[in-house]
């Protein structure tokens, strides 16, 4: 077997490599196996190795704008770990291909041979994949402190406003047919619809009428399941909580499932939930209601110049 | 400095000041805005309201008051108004 690698361009074409039992170009057209693509602007290290190692190249070809180099089978394990320490740096990096590429070129930098280059890349892909581990762990931990400490915060709102949510009612359904037929009993067919797709990707949910009420697949356990308030307000008018429904792992947060407002209008004495982007998860519940009101954006920038609100 | 724009809210209805709209193709849908909320009153304020491009327009000629059985009274100065509903995520768009 032989691998051959195909050179792309950044933001044009993707990088390849894969095995084939030919060292032509059939091997990019047809008689290939095993590929593995790195998206154009990702790929410049595959280039680094291959300029580094050219000279063990076999062959070179150029086909469907990408320059082909063709090495001997062992070199597929030198790509794949590059191709894996690319991705884990991606994601520890969070995309930037500066530090990315600057990280990488410091490894190349030590290759002697395939195998130990391959030996190095394994290293230090585990030493980043432990780093990532650490950071995730360590933003859980922060995470699941914030919740925890604006819970308290907050209990004193939640008591007096929603006594409900320390232990909502739980209603239970087999499907999503009979969840969206429930629902249809307090809500227009739309709103129904809409709550039932969310249901589907975020089960558990919760609705509110005259009391809250937590929707729950019968098959789905509740034991990870949270409900925290990261912030409550309180006016003349009304009272709000922002509240978070998010599933743990070892006591820590693990995902966040939904955000959303609950609230009481003291004038209709009527309780009112929103569901609320993700990407304001970690603002204030007065932001989170100024775009329930359409006046901010889903990351809390103001639609508009300068208002002067009015409101009862 | 220009002035603020004005934002009315009154429970689950918002009025949104509007400066540069074109209503002269727009299609008249009558004198008296009534928007029937989940309880089941009605929102109601004298004023002319019209249709373009799928969006609710208000025109207020003079300070009008903006009703509901359940909501203390507001009252709009004249201008005109984009009428909005509040938003929700999961229901993808205004609750109208």
């Amino acid at each position: 077997m032989f691998c051959h690698i195909g050179l792309g361009r950044a933001y044009r074409r993707s990088y390849e490599f894969f095995l084939s039992d030919v060292i032509t170009s059939s091997g990019a057209k047809k008689r290939f196996r095993d590929i593995f693509r790195v998206e154009g602007f990702l790929g410049y290290p595959l280039r680094v190795l291959v300029e580094k190692f050219k000279d063990s190249s076999i062959y070179v070809y150029r086909y469907s704008c990408r320059e082909y180099y063709v090495f001997p089978e062992k070199f597929y394990s030198l790509f794949i770990s590059v191709y894996n320490l690319i991705y884990a740096l991606n994601k520890y990096y969070r995309g930037d291909v500066e530090k990315i590429f600057n990280y990488i070129d410091r490894v190349v930098e030590m290759c002697r041979d395939v195998d130990q280059c391959i030996e190095i890349l394994s290293k230090e892909l585990s030493y980043i994949e432990d780093l990532y581990v650490k950071r995730v762990v360590k933003g859980r931990k922060a995470l699941t402190t914030r919740f925890k400490r604006s819970t308290e915060r907050c209990r004193d709102v939640v008591e007096k406003f929603f006594p409900d949510l320390l232990n909502p009612y739980i209603r239970r359904y087999e499907n999503f047919d009979e969840l969206e037929e429930f629902l249809k009993k307090f809500f227009s067919d739309r709103v129904a619809r809409s709550y039932r797709r969310f249901a589907e990707l975020r089960s558990p949910i919760l609705i509110t009428r005259d009391g809250i009420i937590l929707l729950v697949k019968n098959s789905q356990p509740l034991d990870n399941f949270s409900i925290y308030i990261d912030d409550c307000s309180t006016t003349r008018s009304y009272a709000i909580t922002k509240i978070v429904g998010v599933e743990t792992l070892n006591g820590y947060v693990y995902r966040v499932k939904w955000i959303a407002l609950l609230g009481i209008d003291f004038y209709t004495k009527q309780l009112f939930l929103h569901y609320i982007p993700p990407t304001l998860i970690l603002r204030k519940a007065e932001l989170c209601r100024l775009w329930v009101l359409g006046l901010v954006d889903d990351f809390g920038r103001p639609l508009y110049e300068d208002i002067t609100l009015i409101e009862v | 400095m220009s002035k603020p724009r004005k934002v009315y809210r009154q429970g689950d209805l918002l009025l949104i000041e509007e400066e540069d709209v074109d209503l002269r193709y727009a299609v008249k849908e009558g004198d008296v805005l009534e928007i029937v909320s989940e309880n089941g009153n009605t929102h109601r304020l004298k004023s002319s309201v019209y249709t373009i491009y799928g969006r609710r327009y208000i025109v207020v000629e003079k300070p009008s008051v903006l009703s509901h059985l359940q909501h203390p009274e507001l009252i709009i100065e004249p201008g005109i108004y984009r009428v909005e509903f509040v938003k929700d995520y999961a229901l993808g768009r205004s609750i109208d």
